[in-house]
């Protein structure tokens, strides 16, 4: 199967996993099962490249907050409230990492807000 | 007269035999010495021809013969030039071949010489870098040592707050 055709299968079957604008799990459940119906080994090279179209979108439409500590949800929700429209992201992520020492980083589509001390002082030493 | 007579001889005889003699001379001369003599002199000149042709002939040979020596030593010459060239031409390419092959030799060396000190370099970079990192993974260590719970909730908590003003500023 040449690159050119599995792209434009694959395309087509992203675009078929939207439900209302929205990425629909029981679609994509859907799509998954057509997919393994093909012949080996077409079926792997068209999973692989969906999962990465998957991952590539969802990363993209995904607010991601790593923190020292756990947030509240009333944290998390002014997060969402300041991030989400303007950033046009749909899901949440939400991740506690201790070895940030403190702060947060705040990774909304390709941008990333990061105010944790682990980062600053690996720029710190990396000025030295 | 009476002379002639005692010694017994008769002047008309003597005239008659001059007279003869002459005739006889005179047929002879017409009919043998003229042919002869035109034989004779024909010979003469075949056999002056003959020599002179000869000389000629001999003079050709000796003209070719310098002509073949002259010849002979030009080629002589030549082949000796020939020879001297090729020589003179061989020394030129095993110099030549010699001093390519000791550029090369040098060019080598001189492209380890640098490939060694780009190699040092990337192997302190390297080492500058995993110091970087030991020395980061140690303040962080250091640092969550030291900060407690509450200052780190305090931090997070202000961090964000100027996420949200910086948010607002920049909407």
């Amino acid at each position: 199967m040449n690159k050119k055709l599995l792209n434009q299968i694959v395309k087509k079957l992203f675009k078929n996993s939207f439900l209302g604008g929205k990425l629909d799990f029981l679609t994509i459940k859907g799509v998954v099962s057509v997919i393994l119906s093909l012949p080996y080994p077409y079926s792997l090279k068209v999973l692989q490249e969906y999962k990465k179209q998957i991952a590539i979108y969802l990363r993209s439409k995904t607010l991601k907050v790593q923190s020292a500590i756990e947030l509240s949800q009333k944290e998390i929700a002014e997060i969402e409230k300041t991030f989400k429209q303007r950033y046009c992201l749909e899901y949440t992520q939400n991740v506690i990492d201790e070895s940030l020492i403190a702060g947060v980083i705040i990774t909304a589509g390709d941008n990333v807000f990061d105010t944790s001390i682990k980062t600053q002082i690996r720029s710190l030493l990396k000025l030295a | 007269m009476e002379i002639f007579k005692d010694f017994g001889v008769e002047p008309v005889l003597i005239l008659g035999q001059i007279v003869n003699f002459l005739i006889l001379l005179f047929i002879l001369k017409k009919i043998f010495f003229k042919p002869i003599l035109n034989h004779l002199e024909k010979r003469r000149k075949i056999i002056e021809e003959g020599l002179r042709n000869a000389q000629e002939a001999q003079k050709i040979i000796e003209k070719a013969k310098k002509e073949y020596q002259e010849t002979i030593s030009k080629a002589k010459a030549e082949f000796n030039q020939i020879l001297e060239d090729a020589r003179i031409q061989a020394n030129k390419i095993t110099y030549d071949a010699q001093l390519k092959a000791q550029k090369n030799v040098e060019a080598m060396l001189q492209e380890a010489r640098e490939k060694i000190a780009q190699d040092r370099i990337n192997l302190e970079n390297e080492v500058k870098k995993d110091m970087v990192r030991l020395v980061a993974i140690a303040v962080e260590k250091v640092t969550k040592g030291l900060i407690t719970r509450k200052q780190s909730e305090e931090y997070t908590r202000s961090s964000l707050l100027e996420l949200y003003q910086h948010e607002q500023k920049t909407s």
